[in-house]
């Protein structure tokens, strides 16, 4: 799918179907759908912000326990993992709105790598099969 | 659309949010919700019936509730489903914002005490 609006609302029917094929249970879709939400927002709004819409490509596996998502974008460099944490907002005027979705990401998924190759971002996100 | 907004009694506004507030429904409540921001005092977002919300639709909210209490006002939100409370309560709003369970405990934290 490319970054565009229209084609972003696309992802969750894809990921309910996705995680029914893969028979994800409910509690780990909720938090895959927070998570994905806040990694494509990424690409959208920062990797492919200045331009034209870019390719976005979101794959969905499992392998050795674990549910695994991979997104991948051809936007500028951006590693997530290495961005601090925000702390939580202490007061109202504090809140940061925009930078509330890495605290999210991390929350909904604790298991996060991120590679460069070649022009492309790939951002996996691994999410346990066992309940913990 | 996702929004809806309802007159109480005395000056207050409930904003009736349903269905998921994703990138979709973010972008249908965002004009919407920045004008609540900037003419109402008293503010109720009821969440009860929105049974998805990410970080672009908790910003909605969050400067929408920032407009209203710089202008002296008050936002509460209203019984978001568990999914929905853990969202918020891991982004810190919670910490920002009364949560009420019921619409009775809602209106008596937005009504400003007498005197």
């Amino acid at each position: 799918m490319t970054s565009v609006m229209a084609d972003l609302g696309r992802l969750y029917p894809w990921l309910d179907d996705a995680a029914k094929h893969f028979n994800l249970p409910p509690k780990m879709l909720e938090g895959m759908h927070v998570a994905l939400e806040e990694v494509v927002m990424n690409v959208a709004m920062h990797g492919y912000a200045h331009g034209t819409p870019g390719e976005i490509i979101v794959h969905l596996g499992t392998e050795s326990g674990a549910a695994v998502l991979r997104v991948e974008d051809y936007g500028p460099p951006f590693d997530p993992t290495s961005v601090q944490v925000p702390a939580k907002p202490v007061s109202l005027e504090d809140a940061d709105a925009g930078g509330l979705g890495l605290n999210l990401l991390r929350h909904f998924c604790e298991d996060i790598s991120y590679v460069r190759e070649a022009d492309s971002n790939r951002l996996t996100l691994r999410f346990p099969l066992e309940v913990s | 659309m996702p929004i809806f907004i309802e007159d109480l009694a005395n000056g207050i506004t409930k904003v009736v949010l349903t269905g998921r507030i994703d990138i979709a429904g973010s972008a249908e409540i965002d004009m919407p919700m920045s004008i609540i921001g900037g003419s109402r005092q008293a503010v109720i977002v009821d969440l009860s019936g929105v049974n998805f919300i990410a970080s672009l639709g908790l910003r909605s909210i969050v400067l929408a509730g920032k407009t209203v209490m710089r202008r002296g006002g008050t936002m509460v939100l209203l019984a978001p489903q568990p999914a929905v409370e853990e969202v918020i309560t891991t982004s810190g709003i919670d910490e920002l914002f009364v949560i009420s369970r019921d619409e009775a405990a809602a209106i008596a934290a937005v009504t400003p005490s007498p005197g």
